[in-house]
């Protein structure tokens, strides 16, 4: 589905952009500008900015999708394409599950990811102008990319979870009991999320890869050491993998192992933005 | 008509006093009655708790002076040796003290709100006896809303203010809902008896007890339906708990680091919080390095029981405000009501005029159709409605206002001569 908007596209994802900026705004307020009042007043102040932020969200989710409908399927082709439908599935994903994990706190976490992935599709060039190489004129390609962002945006979740678990180990720890730790969620809640996030992150991402390896292999001429890319994405899928085994395998779980997921979406992030591909522009 | 309060608290009597005055709900009623008969008051309530055993009483100014001598002729406790421990109040004095009472700020733990509870039923007393009618009814039902506004619009109730339950909101925050988590009681006294109890009644389903004598540890564990462990097993139990409570005797660490890092290597790091409420401690500080493994001691949780009170503390000078608006209304209802007799009076007047007037005037004109005479009702009614409206809403606000126009009005109309006419 392609829709004619050509000149306003930009606009619409900007609109999108600043509508999910003052949503972090109002969930960031809510976590951490005057953290220590209890009062009824600045209890009802945090609910209020928790629900504007998500009907900011919403109306940042409507406008994305509108100038997401106007690229059609070069969203598919395209690195700021893809960056753009990841921040879009991610801002709808917390707007479905996020009342059920860890409510407006996660939303602090997890609106700046999409936020910056928003942003840099903005920033991108127009997708409209990207010449699309032959190689990605394929039916795969949409099944391919979808399976890869679905990752992505749970992994996004493990690693906005994985922020939160060490923000409040790190209260618990220094027994500092004031205000901030009874708002973000209990670290048994923030560990399932990471869990469980990361669980379905690693089996899309190897879905994924596989994917992508089935179709790139078909091309003659093609060789899989020779692109960065691949390689790049089984190093992202390494982190995430000793992740799980750590956790089966040695019932390893705290601190550190939430550390890895973070340093893994870091490296998924700059793999991602900084891999350059063989076959040209192409995301995977 | 008056209101009055006497009555003594935590703050101004020891137990040993407060405990002579205590009225158990069986004898209220009948206190409640001897306040009415012997006393002379018009209504009464009893407030009778552990920290406070206070009277509220409406009625004239030779009743007021009586008060003291309840106590002296229902209770035996000659008021004379009750100097310095009794406070009086009167009117919105008293209606304030009660609202104090109420929103909890007068408690001994500040904020509380059973006391909220008891008030409602020592409120329910008085009606069932009843010793509350109009006056006792309106200010007590504002006492409650009182209450409960201070609770609802301040955080005066919020935060932990006991060991125990500061454990809980520290257990909630690693474990989040306690259900199906296991706790461990070492030492079975009565401090962490009582930890124990209330993260059972927060959730936490099962219960281990380890006691150096087995039979106390087995005693504790019935109450909770929970499990009594020998002494010298506990450290190969400790991996199926999630809280630790420690509070025995032992004059150094009894459980070491290494069995805590056995235990989690056995729980696959799941967390593990341990309460050390013993003085000295009994769990070894270092464990609290561990990964995921949180040990707190009885400063620790005094802190965050110290953080809530200063937060709880703050919160005063709001609930003096909403306490003071509730003054004022009531101040307000009060004031209305004494104008209410000499308004239904000027009714009265303006009826009895209207009254006979129609009736001369028919008697006069004896052959007025149906239709007539109830036009010639109609007229002295309009004249009397709009005459009297302006006087009684300017009563009605006066009143309000406390102003003295009440009074001017009475004269004006010369109400009081016109019932002493009436009333032979």
């Amino acid at each position: 589905m392609q829709l004619t908007l050509q000149p306003y596209e930009n606009f619409l994802l900007l609109g999108g952009v600043l509508a999910y900026l003052s949503a972090m705004l109002y969930f960031w307020g809510q976590l951490f500008v005057r953290a220590e009042a209890a009062s009824p007043r600045a209890e009802k102040w945090r609910a209020s900015a928790g629900k504007w932020g998500r009907a900011l969200l919403v109306i940042g989710a409507v406008l994305h999708l509108i100038s997401l409908m106007g690229q059609g399927d070069m969203l598919f082709a395209v690195r700021a394409g893809v960056a753009g439908l990841f921040g879009w599935l991610l801002v709808v994903a917390y707007l479905i599950f996020g009342p059920r994990l860890g409510r407006d706190s996660l939303g602090a976490f997890v609106t700046p990811v999409a936020l910056i992935a928003a942003f840099y599709s903005l920033t991108a060039a127009p997708l409209h102008h990207a010449a699309r190489p032959e190689i990605l004129q394929t039916q795969w390609l949409p099944v391919h990319v979808t399976i890869i962002i679905l990752a992505y945006v749970a992994l996004a979740f493990a690693f906005a979870a994985s922020l939160i678990y060490l923000i409040q180990e790190a209260l618990l720890k220094r027994k500092q009991l004031t205000g901030l730790w009874q708002r973000l969620p209990s670290l048994q809640v923030a560990d399932d999320l990471i869990y469980r996030a990361t669980s379905f992150g690693v089996a899309m991402l190897t879905l994924g890869i596989l994917t992508g390896l089935m179709w790139t292999t078909q091309q003659p001429n093609y060789r899989v050491s020779d692109d960065p890319k691949v390689v790049f994405s089984i190093l992202t899928w390494i982190p995430f993998t000793l992740y799980l085994a750590a956790r089966w395998g040695l019932g390893w779980r705290g601190r550190r192992t939430n550390l890895v997921v973070i340093y893994g979406f870091v490296l998924l992030v700059i793999s991602f933005l900084g891999a350059p591909h063989v076959l040209g522009g192409a995301p995977r | 008509m008056q209101l009055f309060l006497l009555g003594l608290s935590h703050k101004t009597a020891p137990v040993e006093v407060r405990e002579k005055l205590a009225l158990s709900s069986e004898r209220l009623p009948q206190a409640l009655h001897f306040l009415q008969r012997a006393i002379g008051v018009r209504e009464a309530a009893i407030l009778s708790t552990c920290n406070r055993a206070e009277i509220y009483a409406v009625g004239d100014e030779r009743a007021g002076a009586r008060l003291e001598s309840f106590l002296d002729e229902f209770q035996h406790v000659p008021a004379s040796s009750l100097r310095g421990s009794l406070y009086h109040g009167l009117d919105a004095q008293s209606a304030r003290h009660l609202f104090r009472v109420a929103s909890g700020i007068e408690s001994l733990v500040l904020g509380e709100s059973e006391i909220l509870g008891q008030v409602k039923s020592a409120f329910e007393m008085a009606r069932d006896s009843g010793t509350s009618s109009q006056v006792l009814d309106e200010l007590f039902r504002r006492a409650i809303a009182c209450g409960k506004r201070a609770r609802t619009e301040t955080a005066i109730g919020r935060g932990a203010l006991s060991v125990g339950s500061a454990a809980v909101e520290l257990a909630r925050q690693i474990f989040g809902p306690l259900q199906g988590h296991t706790v461990l009681i070492l030492g079975a006294g009565k401090m962490s008896a009582r930890t124990a109890k209330t993260l059972v009644s927060s959730g936490a389903k099962r219960v281990l007890v380890a006691n150096r004598t087995y039979e106390k540890a087995a005693e504790l564990a019935a109450e909770f339906d929970g499990e009594a462990v020998h002494w010298d097993e506990f450290p190969k139990r400790l991996a199926e708990a999630d809280i630790v409570i420690a509070s025995t005797r032992a004059p150094g660490y009894i459980v070491r680091a290494e069995h805590v890092a056995q235990a989690m290597k056995i729980r696959r790091h799941r967390p593990l919080f341990l309460v050390d409420i013993a003085v000295p401690r009994d769990i070894d500080p270092a464990a609290h390095q561990l990964n995921n493994v949180f040990v707190y001691d009885i400063d620790d949780l005094q802190g965050v029981v110290n953080a809530n009170l200063a937060q709880r503390t703050n919160e005063l000078a709001q609930v003096e405000t909403i306490i003071e608006s509730e003054v004022a209304g009531w101040e307000k209802w009060i004031r209305a009501r004494s104008a209410q007799p000499i308004m239904a009076a000027l009714a009265q007047h303006g009826a009895q005029i209207r009254e006979r007037e129609v009736r001369e005037a028919l008697a006069q004109m004896p052959n007025l159709s149906e239709r007539e005479q109830e036009v010639v009702k109609a007229l002295a009614r309009s004249i009397e409605g709009k005459l009297l409206h302006a006087p009684l809403r300017h009563l009605r606000e006066a009143g309000e206002a406390g102003s003295d126009d009440v009074e001017a009005l009475r004269r004006a109309f010369k109400l009081d001569e016109k019932r002493e006419e009436e009333a032979p």
